[in-house]
């Protein structure tokens, strides 16, 4: 209805740039390189301890990225609208603590899902705080949820320190310690496989389909069949990899699945291109009479419930929650996931597979750095050159599209 | 009237400009220098108390590091500061610089402006701890180093602590005889706290010492030896999940602390290795709720207890005493310390070694611990049945 107008939202391909064969390129940039990169990061740690390239490690791999991935989500929906969140592991912590405290045995004892259901909707409900005051008030995003960071920081302390005395709360619940510390069993794995494939080749036909009758662009059958044939391909033998040791993670299935819904809420809703527009350019949505405010509240929200999402995988591999809960270095390597993906700081640019690359990319390189055992100056000087030099990308692809009119 | 209404759609109120989004790329920078106003304001909360007929002169001033990296400065320091200051009927503040030197700076300079005469100080870093010395110092203000030894400068006028050397010491020698009847070769790692907070040199200077002369004859094999930046749980999650991969058969785990320990049980648990069934022993310190579910398991074999309230209570002695200007040596014992600078009287105090079998006689005896709060869930079915 409303074309989006940036040029990677899901309707335009981005322009090549001039310097590098169109043909190599006809596809998303930013998946391309961040795809390149997690290739040299597997090539590099994989010369330097062959046991990066275990099938024990591709299952702590798939653990640690998933807290990550989820938190990254909802950094990708604020950056979309070209807002920042400064909150998100503080409110977090408060939906992994409070969920916590309401499964304590010995005082509410609520069941699992009733628990992560209050824990989600207490997040979603700050994050329509926050929205409501940054879009109907007009305050900046980053003061508004800076001063969310102290208060919820605060609350997460109160909360630890009031319902217990030592500052960390055991998780017992078996549910929710399988959400991040159980398997999927061989045949499962492979019956979700067969499902998965059986689901995606559907939604592909109806998808041309749909896009054929409407006479759009669709993308040619030999590159389709490439790009389905590879993705399968690397899926199946991923499984079989992981097989060998523990098996498929349950957290990587929900993880899946969140990228799954988040990418057709993303692309195929519009609610997802009214997020594009208003991020690509605020005054052509307002005057194409989206509700800008809405769409920017909405987009808080979203991220305090993936916020809420992360903290509870997070909180389930810990077995625990404590008054560090949300401190560490979660928030910035949720916000470096989303931009190493290629999200722009800028707004209207980024897709929820971002987030996922970008913190594959993270989480690997963190995971490399530990078999090495590096030294934890060093370990943060990489860091910042992994985050610096997707910041250049970011500002290189930015600078070649800028004669195409961005 | 059409007219009318057109205009008020591009009344510039409601519209989103073009310069807000330039305004937007500069918010880096922004965002770092109100990062730092709001923690200086949000942190010089003090809480004067002014007891009435007060005869002491001038008063204290105890300066809190922070509150989410350990949970103990709140919920313990702060309670007993306050329940022993209270009897010695004198004037105190207690603050916290919620981990920021810049913060504690601040702080202390308002303690010297306030007329303190006995400043409490546990450093957040050697640099910002020396700057407070100094500057308390030259205002005549005696300082403590509470818990934490400030290891540059002028150095402090006492210092108060449990001897962590000894803690870490004690963590090795507690599990050593265990550590040498397991069957094979064991493989060991030491799991470090931060690498800026000198007491976690000294704890791995402790295990170290112990276990060096095994390590140089080959009857113990070290496998990884790495610090865990601020203490982080989750980040030692993954530093250690990261060890077991490259090496599945590590038997023996020196965890500097609980919430370090626990990281490593779960990593083995995530690996499908229950710790206490695999005979896998793993030390741990503070004695928390946590620590001690996990020793009542098996899957903890030792934490260190140090009484806290014993420590307050040490350093509120010393500060009574520098306060009336009377001698600390009977105190100290005449014990000191080196700072690298000078040597400093020093209050060592004696940690104390909680394992399966006296859990009872000392946490709980001494109140720290209760059993109600232990005994929760999966780990009643631990717990004494007489409790």
């Amino acid at each position: 209805m409303f074309p989006p107008p940036s040029a990677d939202s899901p309707a335009i391909r981005p322009s090549t740039p001039r310097w590098l064969p169109r043909r190599l390129l006809t596809g998303d940039f930013s998946l391309i390189s961040t795809s390149a990169a997690l290739v040299l990061i597997t090539v590099i740690f994989g010369l330097l301890e062959p046991s990066f390239l275990s099938e024990r490690n591709l299952v702590n791999l798939m653990l640690q990225t998933a807290g990550l991935f989820a938190t990254a989500i909802g950094v990708v929906f604020v950056l979309l609208v070209a807002e920042i969140d400064m909150s998100i592991a503080y409110v977090g912590a408060v939906g992994s603590v409070t969920m916590t405290l309401l499964l304590r045995e010995d005082a509410t004892n609520w069941p699992w899902w009733v628990a992560i259901g209050a824990a989600l909707l207490l997040t979603t409900l700050i994050g329509l705080i926050h929205g409501t005051i940054i879009a109907r008030v007009r305050a900046p995003s980053f003061v508004v949820t800076l001063a969310g960071l102290l208060a919820w920081s605060g609350v997460v302390l109160i909360l630890t320190t009031e319902f217990s005395t030592s500052g960390t709360i055991t998780i017992q619940d078996p549910v929710v310690l399988g959400i991040a510390n159980s398997y999927l069993p061989p045949a499962w794995s492979w019956a979700l496989y067969l499902a998965s494939l059986l689901v995606a080749t559907i939604a592909v036909i109806f998808h041309r389909r749909s896009r054929q009758g409407q006479r759009l662009p669709v993308m040619p059958p030999a590159r389709l069949a490439v790009q389905f044939l590879v993705a399968t391909i690397l899926a199946g033998a991923a499984i079989w990899y992981v097989n060998r040791d523990r098996g498929v993670p349950v957290v990587a299935v929900v993880s899946l699945m969140l990228l799954v819904f988040w990418t057709y809420v993303a692309n195929n809703t519009r609610f997802g291109r009214h997020v594009y527009a208003v991020g690509g350019n605020p005054e052509a949505a307002y005057r194409a009479g989206i509700d800008v405010d809405r769409i920017r509240t909405a987009a808080f929200m979203i991220s305090s419930f993936m916020a809420g999402v992360g903290a509870i995988i997070l909180a389930s591999r810990q077995r625990s929650v404590d008054t560090n809960s949300g401190g560490g270095t979660l928030f910035l390597n949720a916000i470096a996931a989303a931009v190493v993906g290629g999200t722009s700081l800028f707004g209207g640019r980024g897709r929820v597979s971002y987030a996922l690359m970008g913190a594959l990319i993270i989480a690997s390189v963190e995971n490399g750095m530990g078999l090495l055992g590096l030294p934890v100056g060093v370990k943060s000087v990489i860091n910042s050159i992994v985050l610096l030099v997707a910041v250049l990308g970011d500002a290189l692809t930015r600078r070649t599209r800028q004669p195409f009119g961005e | 009237m059409m007219l009318h209404t057109d205009t008020r759609r591009v009344d510039p109120r409601d519209s989103y400009r073009p310069e807000i989004d330039a305004m937007r790329s500069a918010r880096w920078p922004l965002i770092l220098i109100l990062t730092s106003i709001l923690s200086a304001c949000q942190a010089s909360v003090a809480d004067p108390h002014n007891p009435t007929g007060a005869d002491t002169p001038g008063s204290i001033w105890v300066l809190l590091p922070d509150s989410a990296t350990s949970a103990r400065w709140e919920t313990d320091d702060r309670r007993y500061f306050e329940e022993i200051l209270d009897e010695y009927d004198v004037d105190y503040s207690i603050v916290n610089a919620e981990g920021d030197a810049r913060t504690q700076q601040t702080q202390a300079e308002q303690a010297i402006t306030a007329g303190a005469t006995v400043i409490l100080l546990v450093s957040l870093d050697p640099g910002s701890g020396a700057a407070i010395i100094a500057m308390a110092r030259e205002a005549g203000v005696a300082v403590i180093d509470y818990d934490r030894l400030t290891t540059q400068g002028p150095g402090a006028d006492a210092y108060v602590s449990f001897d962590n050397m000894a803690v870490g010491y004690m963590m090795a020698a507690v599990l050593e005889p265990q550590i040498q009847a397991q069957d094979n070769p064991p493989r060991v790692v030491l799991l470090n706290g931060a690498p800026t907070d000198f007491n976690a040199t000294l704890l791995r200077t402790g295990y170290y010492q112990v276990a060096r002369p095994y390590f140089e004859n080959g009857s113990w094999i070290l496998v990884a030896d790495q610090a865990v930046p601020g203490w982080d749980n989750q980040q030692a999650l993954v530093l250690f999940e990261q060890i077991l991969t490259t090496d599945p058969t590590v038997s023996v785990v020196f965890a500097a602390n609980d919430g370090l320990a626990s990281s490593v049980i779960a990593a083995f648990r995530n690996a499908g290795i229950s710790p206490g069934e695999a005979g896998i022993l793993i030390s741990g310190q503070d004695a928390t709720v946590g620590g001690i579910q996990n020793i009542l398991a098996g899957d903890q074999a030792m934490t260190v207890y140090k009484p806290l309230r014993a420590e307050a209570y040490a350093a509120a002695a010393l500060a009574m005493r520098l306060m009336r200007g009377e001698s600390i040596v009977e105190l100290t014992g005449g014990r000191t310390i080196s700072n690298g600078t000078r040597d400093i009287p020093y209050v060592a105090l004696e940690p104390i070694s909680v394992t399966r079998d006296n859990i009872h006689e000392t946490v709980i005896v001494d109140g720290f611990r209760t059993w109600d709060e232990i005994c929760v869930g999966e780990y009643a079915q631990y717990c004494p049945a007489d409790r």
